[in-house]
């Protein structure tokens, strides 16, 4: 009896793909990648460009019970910059008391704002060499830190009229706006002119305008927009992400987002798939690329790749046999020591579920097991071909033989 | 609604986890932030006898095609991380070798197959330099790991044992007929110390004393108590273990251990602090702390200093730091202090966003958790909150700032939230 159990206890291995990662819709699905380590030590403040290209961070590393327990949230240690491209993280040499990066527009620097109390508050890092540059004080208030593509500008607000363009190349630029009017932020670009969202307060706040700035000479124009065309506006603000990522108990889950209630998964496709456990922010990448979590302080990234359903399906159901098939073959393993305390005799048809419970770890093993086998005498002429039981699965059975072995037999 | 916009910021508390806290009576510890080791899928993590190396084997990130397709092939190369200076190197080791481990201090690496034709031999690992060795793998019986005995030991069934470190001539030691050598177990300044066992029937046990000066192999024969015994004084074990509760693995004390350690059995001084620290104390600090998802495949040091798990693939470790009572006790307490602050301002928040659809009138006592529930999502947190506002309109209310619209129970007083929306902590009178 003893070589039985040595076979039966070896698991099957599967480097191949996760099925827990897989999620989505019958006609969608996605998968989670294995995870990328951005950082350790204690993450805060994690933010992704809107390109899905820079992961900027602010992280502390602790040694001690007496240093965790130092770090609050006013002390949040030195910012980072992660390359997605290079998979590397560099460090930004920016004043302490950084209180926020933001990557702008151009995907090549971040905006920092200092919070100390000096009297210029900002200034420009470069991503990919860490240095920085404080710029010299601009009497204003930022309105706009430059993050979109089109717009790769600070803007700063210096009085009720007047308004300041800052390049992160040294260039600057100058918009005067008639009283009443309000600044929001900009809603696109091309060669010679950037456009902006605007309200004249003293008129009325609807319909709202675009203002046209010219690049070059900074003359303005303005157009009363639609509601339509102002629906469109609010609405691309949005984050546009297809996925929607929310902790449920301990863990982070993610699904696909989708307008409409959707129709339940008729596949083996589950709605949401579990992202990691819950210690911290979490975030999903605009583009839908990737989604970065935290994990003990930790900061790790997931990309989000589509998958074809009918390959998500099959990944599923190999999954499902695989498990069926080891199940099996731990009931095997189960009845053939029950076997070996009561003198080599398996039991009836009749009762076994009780017989067999102490041989196994929990009753959810035994759920779903035919047990075939009629009983008695486990030294059958041909153990490797007679069937002891089976667990019913996709398209097939797991059968598992008097020898120990499991074999996934298609439904015929 | 002004009530509103007060409430958005909601209390940032302290980063020190109180769920990272965990032990039993003085014994409680903090399992510290996490490092990242490596990414992509990792496979066979080993730790070094001396805590200081983590060995493992990586398959890089696969292609979405590799995932959905055929199994990909497990991987073949290895890593060595080393915890002091917290880097990552590459390990040249020939695809046909099977095992990998530290030897020593850790400046050599040892790889071997388990055929003796499997390729084998020592790294360098500063250099990357590797020394082809010719040993008969199936006689070995030690593969060098433990700092104080840096050198592989082969046992030929003759007697003869053969002690083998990097960049010297192997030493051959004679031993005494029909004793046999297991693992080293320590060492002292003159001798290395070897569990050993006499081909007898019954089995007889002793250990070999190897001297460093005169190069002698000498065995003494101890009863089975004894080398019971001293086996377990000296086997070094890590102090934790794991627990997987639902989706999740716990780290806890390796009760076990704890238990049948000598230090444990030794008397009634044990017992009797256990006795007198208040019981307060004891039950804030829980008995298990949250590691990662339940597939996380921990890996503890022997060292008691740290567990290696993985996250989606990555390999990550967590210091494990023994932390004072009472200072643990203090963090426990005030994280659910913040948690139940947190928990009032958000069921607080909710209630008044309800309130400003509802052109200000808060619901009755009745069935005001399913009312609010469209506004906070989360059942678990208002199911805390005692509501104590009676409902109706906010406007009609004389002192917001000292009316209480509810207030959730923490350790020793109340986080009281008010019509105002804001949120103070009441200790019990």
């Amino acid at each position: 009896m003893k070589k039985l159990i040595l076979v039966t206890f070896a698991a099957f291995i599967a480097v191949g793909a996760n099925a827990q990662d897989i999620f989505g819709l019958d006609t969608k699905a996605y998968m989670m990648m294995p995870a990328e380590s951005i950082s350790g030590g204690i993450v805060a403040n994690h933010s992704i460009s809107e390109s899905g290209r820079w992961i900027v961070y602010q992280r502390q590393i602790a040694k001690s019970p007496e240093e965790v327990r130092a770090i609050t949230s006013q002390n949040k240690g030195d910012w980072f910059a992660y390359d997605r491209k290079s998979k590397q993280s560099i460090k930004l040499k920016v004043p302490a008391l950084t209180a926020s990066v933001t990557v702008m527009g151009d995907d090549r620097y971040g905006l920092f704002m200092v919070s100390d109390e000096q009297e210029s508050n900002i200034g420009f890092v470069d991503l990919t060499s860490g240095t920085s540059m404080r710029l010299q004080p601009h009497g204003g208030q930022v309105i706009y830190t430059g993050e979109f593509p089109f717009a790769p500008f600070v803007m700063v607000q210096k009085s009720e009229t007047d308004y300041l363009l800052l390049y992160p190349n040294g260039k600057q630029g100058q918009m005067q706006l008639s009283k009443g009017y309000r600044m929001y932020f900009p809603i696109g670009s091309d060669q010679a002119s950037t456009y902006f969202f605007v309200r004249n307060r003293e008129v009325s706040a609807f319909p709202s305008q675009q203002l046209t700035y010219n690049n070059q000479t900074g003359a303005t124009s303005f157009k009363n927009l639609t509601t339509e065309e102002n629906n469109k506006i609010f609405a691309s603000l949005r984050p546009q992400t297809n996925f929607i990522v929310r902790p449920m108990g301990d863990m982070v889950y993610i699904s696909q987002y989708s307008e409409e209630r959707p129709a339940p998964n008729k596949s083996l496709i589950p709605d949401t798939a579990k992202v990691g456990p819950r210690s911290g922010r979490y975030d999903v990448a605009n583009n839908s690329e990737f989604v970065i979590y935290q994990d003990a302080g930790a900061l790790l990234l997931r990309e989000i790749k589509p998958v074809d359903a009918l390959t998500a399906q099959k990944v599923l159901e190999d999954d499902l046999k695989k498990e069926l098939l080891n199940r099996a073959k731990q009931m095997g393993t189960a009845f053939a020591i029950y076997a070996a305390d009561n003198e080599d005799t398996l039991p009836g048809a009749e009762g076994w579920e009780a017989k067999i419970r102490p041989y196994i770890k929990n009753d959810e093993m035994m759920k779903g097991f035919n047990y075939t086998f009629r009983g008695g005498d486990m030294n059958v002429d041909n153990p490797a071909k007679t069937e002891m039981g089976f667990l019913m699965g996709p398209g097939g059975r797991a059968v598992v033989y008097m020898d120990g072995s499991a074999r996934w037999i298609p439904n015929p | 609604m002004k009530h509103v916009l007060v409430l958005l910021g909601v209390l940032a508390g302290s980063l020190c986890q109180a769920q990272d806290v965990f032990g039993e009576g003085k014994k409680t510890f903090l399992l510290m932030p996490a490092e990242a080791i490596s990414s992509g899928i990792v496979s066979n993590v080993e730790i070094s006898a001396s805590g200081r190396h983590v060995i493992f084997q990586k398959t890089a990130i696969p292609t979405i095609e590799e995932l959905t397709g055929k199994p990909v092939k497990s991987s073949t190369l290895w890593y060595i991380y080393d915890r002091t200076s917290k880097t990552t190197i590459k390990l040249p080791v020939p695809e046909k070798a099977k095992r990998v481990s530290v030897v020593g201090d850790g400046s050599t690496v040892f790889y071997c197959g388990y055929e003796v034709n499997d390729p084998q031999g020592f790294i360098n690992v500063k250099t990357g330099a590797t020394t082809q060795t010719n040993i008969n793998v199936q006689e070995l019986t030690y593969l060098g790991d433990k700092p104080f005995a840096p050198f592989l030991v082969t046992t030929s069934e003759n007697g003869l044992v053969n002690l083998i470190a990097p960049g010297r001539q192997p030493v051959s030691v004679k031993l005494p007929p029909k004793v046999g050598m297991y693992s080293p177990t320590s060492a002292d300044g003159n001798n290395i110390y070897f569990n050993a066992f006499v081909r007898t029937t019954p089995m007889r046990f002793g250990r070999v004393a190897y001297s460093l000066s005169t190069g002698t192999a000498n065995f003494s024969e101890m009863t089975r108590d004894e080398f019971m015994k001293l086996n377990e004084q000296e086997e070094q074990q890590s102090k934790f273990w794991f627990e997987n509760i639902g989706d999740l693995a716990y780290v806890k004390l390796n009760e076990e251990k704890v238990t049948t350690s000598p230090q444990a059995s030794k008397g009634p001084l044990e017992v009797t602090s256990a006795k007198q620290s208040s019981p307060g104390a004891a039950s804030f600090i829980p008995k298990r702390a949250k590691l990662a998802l339940a597939t996380c495949k921990p890996v503890f040091s022997d060292t008691s200093e740290f567990v290696v798990y993985q996250d989606a693939g990555a390999l990550l470790i967590r210091e494990i730091k023994p932390i004072d009572p009472d200072l643990a006790k203090k963090v426990v307490e005030a994280e659910l202090k913040t948690k139940a602050m947190n928990d009032a301002k958000q069921a607080a928040l909710a209630l008044l966003m309800y309130g400003a659809d509802m052109d200000d009138v808060l619901p009755g006592a009745e069935g005001w958790e399913d009312k609010v529930m469209p506004y906070s999502l989360d059942k678990e947190m208002l199911k805390k909150f005692n509501y104590t506002f009676r409902g109706g309109d906010l406007n009609n209310v004389e002192s917001p700032s000292t009316t209480e619209m509810g207030f959730v129970l923490g350790p020793g007083g109340r986080a009281v939230a008010y019509v105002d929306g804001h949120v103070k902590w009441i200790p019990n009178p």
